[in-house]
């Protein structure tokens, strides 16, 4: 994987003395470090153009949070439309620094330059005042929603902040979304059986065409298995399943390349997607990325949802064909669906969530977060 | 910086003292035309608005008066302004060196985002000099978001595409469809027919999506299962969002019927599930 390349670091005066901010200081020469008297001007409004949203991957802020770092992923807010499981998100940045053709990030994102937050004491505090609260609920809470998990981590170490605190709390599982292979920053402070590092993934042909700038497909089945061998339990994303002529032949080799490094015992659970995206997200898309990728190029529709899908009857095929090709091989791959609607998980994988045991934890509902009830107290 | 004694708020002026210096004649909708309004000029120091006698209302620009309110005040009188009449009142501001709406709020007030993009696919659009483009623009109240897709394409290429909207007899989405089809196929530099280029019809529509998309609809796996439905059945293969299926009609109007038909129905369901994979149908 290649190295992490920054044109600029800024960082906010009040930041200044954080240990985030001290280390980029460390790290990086000085002539790309760059204090910031007052704030940076954050007031940009509408979607970003190309050169903006190219931009900002490249530059990274450094400042602080000042929202609820802890919240209900997005999904759960279609609940109408779709089967949603209950993932919280904690997020300590945003923007990424690597380049996915299909990533979300390009219609959801309107902030100008990449942000790593300095006061993660703050979302230590707030974590753990909802732990101590529900310390028996099994709450997930991952670290990749608006930001690759451990893309930075080598620079930020957040891992090293976050893997103690989920350790006093066993019942709360973290989990560390990547398509990166930067682990070595926290293996030691493994075993930890309740911090699951997870990988999207595709084959090898989906991550050289779409996935650009990411660790290849070969680099994150190794970060995988030291994970493994330090004792943290895995999960891969097969997310989205991208829809090209040898479809089949290659998530074919991706399965079976699981299957020959993994057992279903290392491997806590799967998901599986297909790719969608916001209707005005493929005008980016177009341009960043151009025809011949891709997700440009196959016909998608505007589902019930208000994402672009494939066809549902595509959809279901390409979840047959992933999860059957797993269950045949072994009935313990546990597997679900990403944002995909109750018919869609009856007729590809002909069950309900709730009906299976290792996944009814992840679907059953949970008492509300202290920021969902005030923000439903302003909305009554 | 303007002189202070013309730094006046709204007042009744005589249209003798009056120098227009650009007019903007606005497109009324027939049953929103007002009974007093006829006309709108911008001068330096403001905006006219003609009463239909003798006097004029004038908004003067007052730099301590928010410029928000001229925005609101000149959105009321002129509701239907299009992002490239807009684009041409912000461009004669500038030439005259006017502070009275900066872009942002300009657009804002028509419920356009403003961006520099818009500016200069404007520009061009006026730099066509085809009235047909415009008429279709301001009838059809296209966004500059809804053209975003043609900020892929070279200026020769979009030129072609902006005027495939004149010779168009859509509707307003399907056009904008046409035109994005038109414009991928463009980018994967596929050779396509002049015709493409001319009269737009729905026929024409469904040809464009058959080259953008061939592995599409015709091909869909339920339609090559040919299932029989009966005499008492119509069956019409549609799509809904990103489902296709059969919508399917009859008529009862005793329980006997109803019967037949239920078992025409099971005959359909036997039919259909006679080949369990439906996925080789894909390939």
């Amino acid at each position: 994987m290649k190295d992490v390349i920054l044109d600029k670091i800024f960082i906010e005066k009040n930041s200044l003395k954080s240990k985030l901010a001290q280390r980029m200081i460390q790290i990086f020469p000085k002539e790309k470090v760059e204090i910031l008297e007052s704030e940076y001007d954050l007031s940009h409004k509408g979607q970003l153009s190309k050169e903006q949203f190219e931009w900002s991957k490249k530059n990274l802020l450094i400042t602080e949070f000042k929202g609820h770092f802890f919240k209900r992923c997005p999904g759960a807010t279609q609940k109408k439309t779709i089967t949603c499981c209950n993932y919280y998100v904690l997020n300590l940045g945003s923007q990424c620094n690597m380049n996915c053709s299909y990533c979300y990030l390009q219609s959801y994102l309107n902030t100008p330059i990449m942000k790593a937050y300095s006061n993660i004491d703050k979302a230590i505090s707030e974590l753990r005042e909802m732990m101590i609260e529900f310390p028996q609920l099994p709450y997930r809470v991952g670290t990749g929603e608006v930001i690759d998990s451990l893309s930075l981590d080598h620079l930020t170490l957040f891992s090293r902040e976050l893997i103690p605190l989920f350790k006093e709390f066993p019942n709360w599982t973290l989990e560390f979304k990547t398509k990166s292979n930067r682990v070595d920053q926290f293996l030691d402070l493994g075993p930890c059986q309740n911090v699951l590092v997870s990988w999207s993934i595709n084959p090898p042909h989906i991550i050289q065409s779409e996935e650009h700038d990411t660790a290849c497909f070969e680099e994150r089945i190794d970060a995988a298995k030291k994970c493994r061998e330090k004792g943290f339990p895995l999960s891969f994303h097969i997310d989205p399943i991208i829809w090209h002529p040898e479809w089949k032949e290659n998530y074919s080799y991706l399965v079976d390349e699981i299957i020959k490094n993994f057992s279903p015992e290392d491997i806590k659970v799967f998901s599986l997607g297909t790719l969608r995206f916001q209707p005005e997200q493929r005008f980016m898309m177009k341009e960043r990325f151009g025809m011949n990728s891709y997700v440009n190029n196959s016909e998608m529709f505007l589902s019930e949802s208000g994402k672009m899908r494939y066809d549902w009857h595509l959809r279901n095929e390409m979840f047959q064909f992933v999860f059957k090709r797993f269950k045949n091989h072994n009935p313990k791959w546990n597997i679900f669906l990403c944002m995909e609607t109750p018919e869609t998980w009856a007729t590809s994988v002909n069950v309900s969530p709730m009906n299976v045991p290792g996944l009814k934890d992840f679907f059953r509902p949970l008492p509300k977060i202290k920021n969902e009830l005030s923000e439903e107290s302003i909305g009554d | 910086m303007l002189p202070r004694h013309l730094m006046q708020t709204t007042e009744l002026i005589h249209k003798s003292s009056l120098k227009c210096l650009f007019q903007i004649h606005p497109r009324w909708e027939e049953n929103k035309k007002p009974s007093v309004l006829l006309n709108i000029a911008i001068d330096q120091v403001g905006f006219t608005i003609q009463s239909d006698d003798e006097n004029y209302f004038h908004f003067k620009n007052n730099p301590t008066q928010d410029s928000t309110k001229n925005t609101k005040i000149f959105s009321h009188f002129f509701p239907n302004l299009t992002f490239v009449d807009l684009i041409m009142v912000l461009e004669f501001l500038e030439l005259h060196k006017s502070v009275i709406f900066t872009p942002d709020e300009l657009f804002k007030a028509y419920q356009i985002p403003f961006h520099q993009r818009y500016r200069s696919l404007a520009t061009e659009i006026l730099a066509l000099e085809n009235k047909n483009l415009l008429a279709w623009i301001s009838e059809k109240k296209v966004k500059p978001q809804e053209l975003i897709f043609l900020f892929n394409l070279n200026s020769r290429d979009r030129e072609k595409i902006l005027n495939v909207a004149t010779n168009s007899l859509l509707s307003k989405t399907q056009t904008l469809q046409y035109m994005e089809w038109l414009t991928d196929l463009q980018l994967l530099k596929c050779d396509l027919n002049n015709s493409f280029y001319e009269k737009v019809n729905e026929s024409k529509l469904e040809e464009l999506k058959n080259q953008r998309f061939p592995n599409s609809f015709l091909k869909h796996p339920l339609l090559e299962k040919k299932i029989t439905w009966g005499n008492q059945i119509q069956a019409q293969f549609v799509r809904k969002n990103d489902r296709a299926g059969f919508q399917i009609q009859t008529f009862v109007s005793s329980p006997e019927e109803l019967a037949k038909t239920i078992t025409q129905l099971n005959k359909s369901l036997e039919n259909w599930t006679s080949n369990p994979n439906d996925c080789e149908a894909l390939k």
